[in-house]
């Protein structure tokens, strides 16, 4: 497994996760896999790490939890956007297209 | 109380109870659940057991599975810390909101039930207002009247002192202005005695005649009150009795007569038809008793009253007949808080000897009822009103021939008077 391969950004791990969790509420552990699958296994976002956002996230009122019946049948915590969220998403993933936009413009030209 | 309002008052005690009381079981999970490290162990037990339950799909063995999951997991004490803290955050926050909303909740239920009855709760808020509304009103009073001190230098230090007479029990009697004298002359534990009356004047000169409430005043009044004029100066020692024509004017008296005018002092002005000479002006503000308007000094001559007989009662002597002399109430001296102080109650008891065949008598503090009752009109004694019954009314609407307005048996020289004294030791 390539976990460990991709060194992030700060902040980064924020925007992921919100990101991801705008297509509908999510437990810990489907934010995970989902991110896993999504990035090929690049970036490397240990679980640890993981949760911890997750928890700051809900700390800072971007996300919401609650408790709910998973797939398989289990108690497990499903996480949810805001709006408050959402809004930050969208400020935070302009900003990042800038910063992106840039570096290419560095590396490519 | 409406059935309406008794269901209202069972469904809040219901309310009460689901919310400060729970059986002991659905505390428990209530706990567990509002538990932010449990939600966390709950949270990272799931997400671990799903990981390995994924990775025995795929082939592993079940301890392998285990041990993989937690090994790709990373640093599962840490996380499990700090997650714990940001969760016992959210919860607080949580809970904030949540009484918040309880609140908001209950208070929508309260309106809603008071809407329902709008009779009853009419009446309910109309008997809070009456209630709110006269606990107000007399605090104000007793607030005035009792509690706050008078705008005079020591001022719990001065007293009022009334007569009281014991073959009519009648109290808070006028005193003869000879017994006054005795009083000043003995008393032992009152450092001075000041006496007034008012008196009914005509004042003339400096434009068209005008009736005032004048007031007259032993020599010593505004020592013992403790004041002092805004200009010139007040009463000097013996300037009392027949012959001292001075007088200080009040402050309203002298803006509205006078022009607010400072030569005013050592003017002439006529007063009952007698020439008097302006010597002082008061401060604004003051005003004692409230009706006065302008001080003079007694005109009569005690010494002659003591040893006289009245002309017209049949030779009794001016202090048998104190009510139709004048008439004093109030002294001041140690208060009676202080060591050696006896109440006296009875003649034999009083620091006085020599005091009127009537015997007894008592002090009080004085209190705004005597310092600020405004007089209305027609009332011209104002708090002294009831002192002051037997003698004559006085003032604007009164005559300033006292004999021609008061009772016919009220035909004694000179008008009735209230006799004050007081003094800050």
């Amino acid at each position: 497994m390539a976990r460990k391969s991709g060194a992030l950004l700060q902040g980064t791990v924020d925007v992921l996760l919100l990101k991801t969790l705008q297509e509908g509420p999510m437990h810990g552990y489907g934010v995970s896999s989902a991110i896993r699958e999504r990035t090929d296994g690049v970036v490397g976002l240990d679980d640890a790490a993981l949760y911890q956002a997750l928890h700051r996230l809900e700390a800072k009122g971007w996300v919401e939890a609650e408790w709910g019946v998973s797939e398989n049948n289990r108690r497990a915590k499903y996480y949810r956007l805001t709006s408050k969220g959402r809004k930050h998403l969208r400020a935070e993933a302009a900003t990042w297209r800038r910063f992106a936009g840039a570096v290419f413009k560095v590396i490519d030209g | 109380m409406s059935e309406a309002m008794f269901r209202a008052l069972l469904a809040m005690l219901a309310k009460l109870r689901t919310q400060w009381w729970r059986p002991p079981k659905a505390r428990t999970q209530a706990r567990r659940r509002d538990d932010p490290e449990r939600g966390v162990d709950d949270e990272l037990r799931y997400h671990l057991e799903r990981r390995a339950e994924e990775l025995i799909e795929r082939g592993a063995s079940p301890g392998e599975a285990e041990r993989r999951a937690v090994e790709e997991f990373g640093d599962v004490g840490r996380a499990r810390a700090y997650c714990a803290r940001m969760a016992a955050r959210v919860e607080r926050r949580r809970r904030r909101r949540r009484a918040a909303g309880d609140l908001a909740l209950d208070a929508r239920y309260a309106a809603r039930t008071l809407a329902r009855t709008p009779a009853f709760t009419a009446l309910t808020v109309l008997i809070m207002a009456v209630g709110i509304g006269a606990n107000t009103a007399v605090f104000s009073v007793v607030n005035a009247v009792l509690l706050e001190p008078l705008d005079y230098p020591e001022s719990d230090r001065l007293l009022q002192v009334w007569e009281t007479d014991t073959r009519q029990s009648t109290f808070e009697d006028p005193i003869s202005p000879v017994d006054l004298q005795d009083w000043r002359e003995q008393a032992a534990t009152l450092s001075e005695i000041a006496g007034y009356g008012y008196e009914a004047l005509a004042l003339a000169g400096d434009g068209p005649p005008e009736r005032i409430v004048g007031i007259e005043t032993s020599d010593n009044f505004f020592a013992v009150l403790g004041v002092e004029p805004a200009l010139g100066r007040t009463f000097a020692a013996d300037e009392e009795g027949p012959g001292h024509r001075v007088a200080v004017l009040g402050n309203a008296l002298w803006r509205n007569r006078f022009a607010a005018d400072p030569e005013v002092l050592g003017r002439s002005i006529t007063l009952g038809g007698l020439p008097y000479v302006v010597i002082g002006v008061m401060p604004e503000g003051f005003a004692f008793p409230s009706a006065g308007e302008l001080w003079v000094p007694f005109a009569f001559d005690v010494t002659q009253m003591s040893h006289g007989r009245s002309p017209r009662r049949g030779g009794r002597s001016y202090r048998d007949r104190r009510w139709h002399a004048r008439d004093l109430h109030a002294l001041a001296g140690p208060t009676p808080h202080e060591p050696g102080w006896r109440r006296p109650s009875t003649a034999s008891d009083a620091p006085f000897s020599g005091i009127g065949a009537a015997g007894r008598w008592r002090r009080t503090p004085i209190t705004r009822r005597a310092g600020a009752a405004s007089p209305s009109p027609g009332s011209p004694h104002g708090g002294f009103a009831r002192l002051l019954e037997r003698s004559q009314p006085l003032g604007r609407h009164g005559s300033s021939q006292p004999q021609s307005t008061g009772p016919s048996k009220l035909h004694v020289p000179g008008s009735g008077n209230c006799v004050h004294g007081l003094r800050p030791a």
